[in-house]
């Protein structure tokens, strides 16, 4: 039986083998797209935040009559002063650089105790610049609060660190090779769901509703091996395939993160790839063979009632949807104690996903994912074999 | 030599009931091409299927070569070629990989199999492409590729569905000529066609069948005989009439 299946899946295999476009889509194209997107993002965010910084800003400042606030704000803004004094509310609101700021009380002798400043900044929220001038005006403000604050101190013979008795200091705990792997956490379960349940539809569809299509179905089964290895073998085939899919999916990640696409996500910490030993990555594979198993199990299933390629991604467009809608929801969500999660399809695998990624690897949780996508797929392959073994497998409804 | 007798097979769908076949019997002996004439939805293809055991018969009985389709399906199996023009091989493997993937899944040889496609391939003058993936071959060397496929475990009888349907003239007269060589060969021919000339040209012996019923089956000549006509034309539209399908067309 095992035997025959083989048969099937060496066919099925070196047809695709091939084909450049199945062996580009499936190999090369994760490898080379991830980068690319990461990369991107990356390098599109970290150009944005530089012309921000380098931006030449026009400042009304009002108020400021000794400058010495002007001579803060000099740290923290490129900018030319608008000599004017009479504040232009209209130009503000237009001009993504232009900003004002209104200081009241400046005049006054600040390092008195009892004197206060009120300083007013008018921005645009809706303009990334005028936002990010405001915000660096904030942060002067506060620099020269703390200026005011420790010459104030000074008359009174103390200083800043006199008022601060506390000195705080983290300590991160979490192993130094987990360190930075959140953001491989959060991405990985999610590319890998796509490229698994996407790889296997197209191939999936092909070798059940395809071959109906193209009338190659009823020539195999006139024959003497069963039907049962016959659906088992295109079930490998398509398994195969999905795993394939998601290991390069895997390694384009990787590749991504490495070369320092975590920035795009806010990510400091390039992602060390030694920290994976070959436990992580054996049960890393584990997750997604039965994943894949699942996926293609699932759509074959599907394919085989369809009676022709299009009636075929109509039945399983629903499920990949389902799929990827699953991958969001739990794309932000820490890993959940609950054992019964582990149980549920598709979620299960992302949780373990992430358990393994951020190196907090749990065996309950791992065998109950195990065990219920293992069963899954038998249930799958047994539907499978059951249709096949039925006349409806031959349904092209003329 | 296949033998169906009073095959009957009703199709259920959440819709409706469709009853394909009533008791459907016909003959076809080794040397003899048969054929079963009728037009489109008689039920041509549901009756070749349960010959070659894609199908069940809810009723009666088929015996192919001395073995009970339902009985014995894998020794029948063994003994059936079996063809329809809707299969369009497709991929990339070659003629080649396909032939030795059916001969894998008939169980043959690998020495016999190198043997037999070179008989085949010199046969069919195929030698040129059979390296060559199928998607690139033309019509009718698609059409010599999926014969090659279906004889490669030498069956005694052949089954095909349709066998000219969408062929060029000069594919079509391969096709015929092969099955004309292989009745040479003592072997049993049963062939479905929706078209008088290729039933005329061809067969031996013709069922004509309409809805589901045979209403016509005899040698063509003693066809001919019987109602004082040269062609089969004639023959079937008398029929047509007396069973009343003319009137629902
Ligand atoms: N798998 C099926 N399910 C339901 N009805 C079918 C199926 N296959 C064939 N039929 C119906 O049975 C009748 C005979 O079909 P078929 O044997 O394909 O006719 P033919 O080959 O002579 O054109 C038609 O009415 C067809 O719609
Ligand atoms: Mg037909």
């Amino acid at each position: 039986m095992l035997k025959d299946s083989f048969v099937i899946y060496r066919k099925e295999l070196k047809n695709m083998m091939k084909d450049r476009r199945a062996i580009f889509s499936v190999f090369i194209l994760p490898m080379i797209i991830l980068p690319i997107i990461f990369l991107t993002i990356g390098f599109v965010t970290s150009a944005q935040q530089r012309t921000d910084a380098e931006t030449l800003y026009l400042v009304n400042i009002i108020g400021d009559e000794d400058g010495r606030f002007t001579e803060v704000l000099q740290d923290f803004l490129v900018f030319e002063r608008d000599e004017t004094r009479v504040p232009d509310y209209t130009r503000a609101l237009e001009s993504d650089n232009y900003i004002i700021v209104e200081l009241e009380g400046a005049d006054s002798d600040l390092t008195q105790v009892g004197k206060r400043l009120d300083a007013k900044i008018y921005y645009r929220s809706t303009s990334r610049r005028s936002s990010f001038a405001a915000q660096q005006v904030r942060n002067a403000l506060n620099q020269y609060s703390s200026l005011i604050m420790s010459e104030r101190l000074k008359a009174l013979g103390l200083s800043l660190d006199d008022l601060n008795p506390v000195r705080t200091e983290m300590q991160d705990l979490a192993p130094e090779e987990a360190r930075g792997t959140e953001f491989l956490a959060i991405m990985l379960p999610y590319f890998v769901l796509i490229f698994i349940f996407a790889g296997s539809m197209n191939i999936g569809l092909d070798t059940t509703a395809g071959e109906k299509e193209r009338g190659s179905l009823a020539p195999v089964l006139v024959n003497q091996v069963s039907r049962s290895s016959i659906a088992l073998g295109k079930v490998f085939y398509v398994m195969t395939v999905a795993v394939l899919n998601s290991f390069f999916t895997f390694v384009g990640l990787m590749v991504a993160f490495t070369l320092g696409g975590s920035e795009a996500f806010g990510g400091e910490i390039p992602v060390n790839l030694a920290g994976f030993g070959i436990g992580s990555l054996i049960a890393l594979l584990l997750v997604l063979l039965t994943l894949a198993g699942f996926a293609a199990s699932l759509i074959i299933l599907v394919g085989s009632f369809a009676r022709n390629m299009k009636e075929g991604a109509g039945y399983v467009m629903p499920f990949y949807l389902l799929a990827i809608f699953a991958g969001i929801a739990t794309m932000n969500m820490e890993a959940v104690h609950q054992i019964h999660f582990y149980a549920l399809p598709v979620v299960n695998s992302v949780f373990v996903m992430k358990d393994i990624l951020t190196l907090q690897f749990f065996w309950s949780r791992f065998v109950v994912m195990f065990l219920s996508n293992l069963l899954y797929t038998s249930l799958l392959v047994l539907g499978v074999a059951r249709l096949f073994n039925s006349e409806k497998v031959l349904n092209t409804g003329s | 030599m296949v033998s169906v007798k009073n095959v009957s097979k009703t199709f259920v769908s959440r819709k409706k009931k469709v009853k394909a076949l009533d008791k459907v019997f016909f003959h076809a002996e080794p040397g003899e091409i048969f054929g079963l004439l009728g037009p489109n939805g008689a039920g041509k293809t549901t009756a070749l299927r349960i010959v070659s055991t894609l199908l069940r018969p809810d009723e009666g009985e088929v015996v192919v070569n001395g073995f009970n389709t339902l009985k014995k399906p894998q020794q029948v199996r063994k003994r059936i070629g079996f063809l329809t023009s809707d299969m369009r091989l497709s991929g990339n493997l070659s003629a080649k990989d396909l032939i030795f993937f059916f001969a894998d899944l008939s169980r043959v040889p690998r020495e016999t199999t190198e043997k037999r496609m070179k008989e085949l391939a010199d046969y069919l003058d195929m030698n040129d492409f059979l390296d060559r993936s199928v998607d690139k071959l033309s019509t009718g060397m698609k059409q010599k590729a999926a014969i090659a496929v279906s004889l490669i475990h030498d069956p005694d009888v052949i089954v095909f569905d349709e066998p000219t349907n969408g062929l060029d003239i000069i594919t079509s007269k391969t096709v015929t000529d092969f099955l004309k060589d292989f009745r040479e060969r003592g072997k049993t021919v049963i062939i479905s066609t929706h078209v008088m000339s290729v039933a005329e040209k061809l067969c031996d012996k013709v069922a004509i069948i309409l809805e589901g019923k045979i209403a016509e089956n005899d040698k063509l000549k003693d066809m001919y005989a019987r109602y004082s006509t040269d062609n089969l034309e004639d023959v079937f539209f008398t029929v047509a009439e007396k069973e009343g399908v003319l009137e629902d067309a």
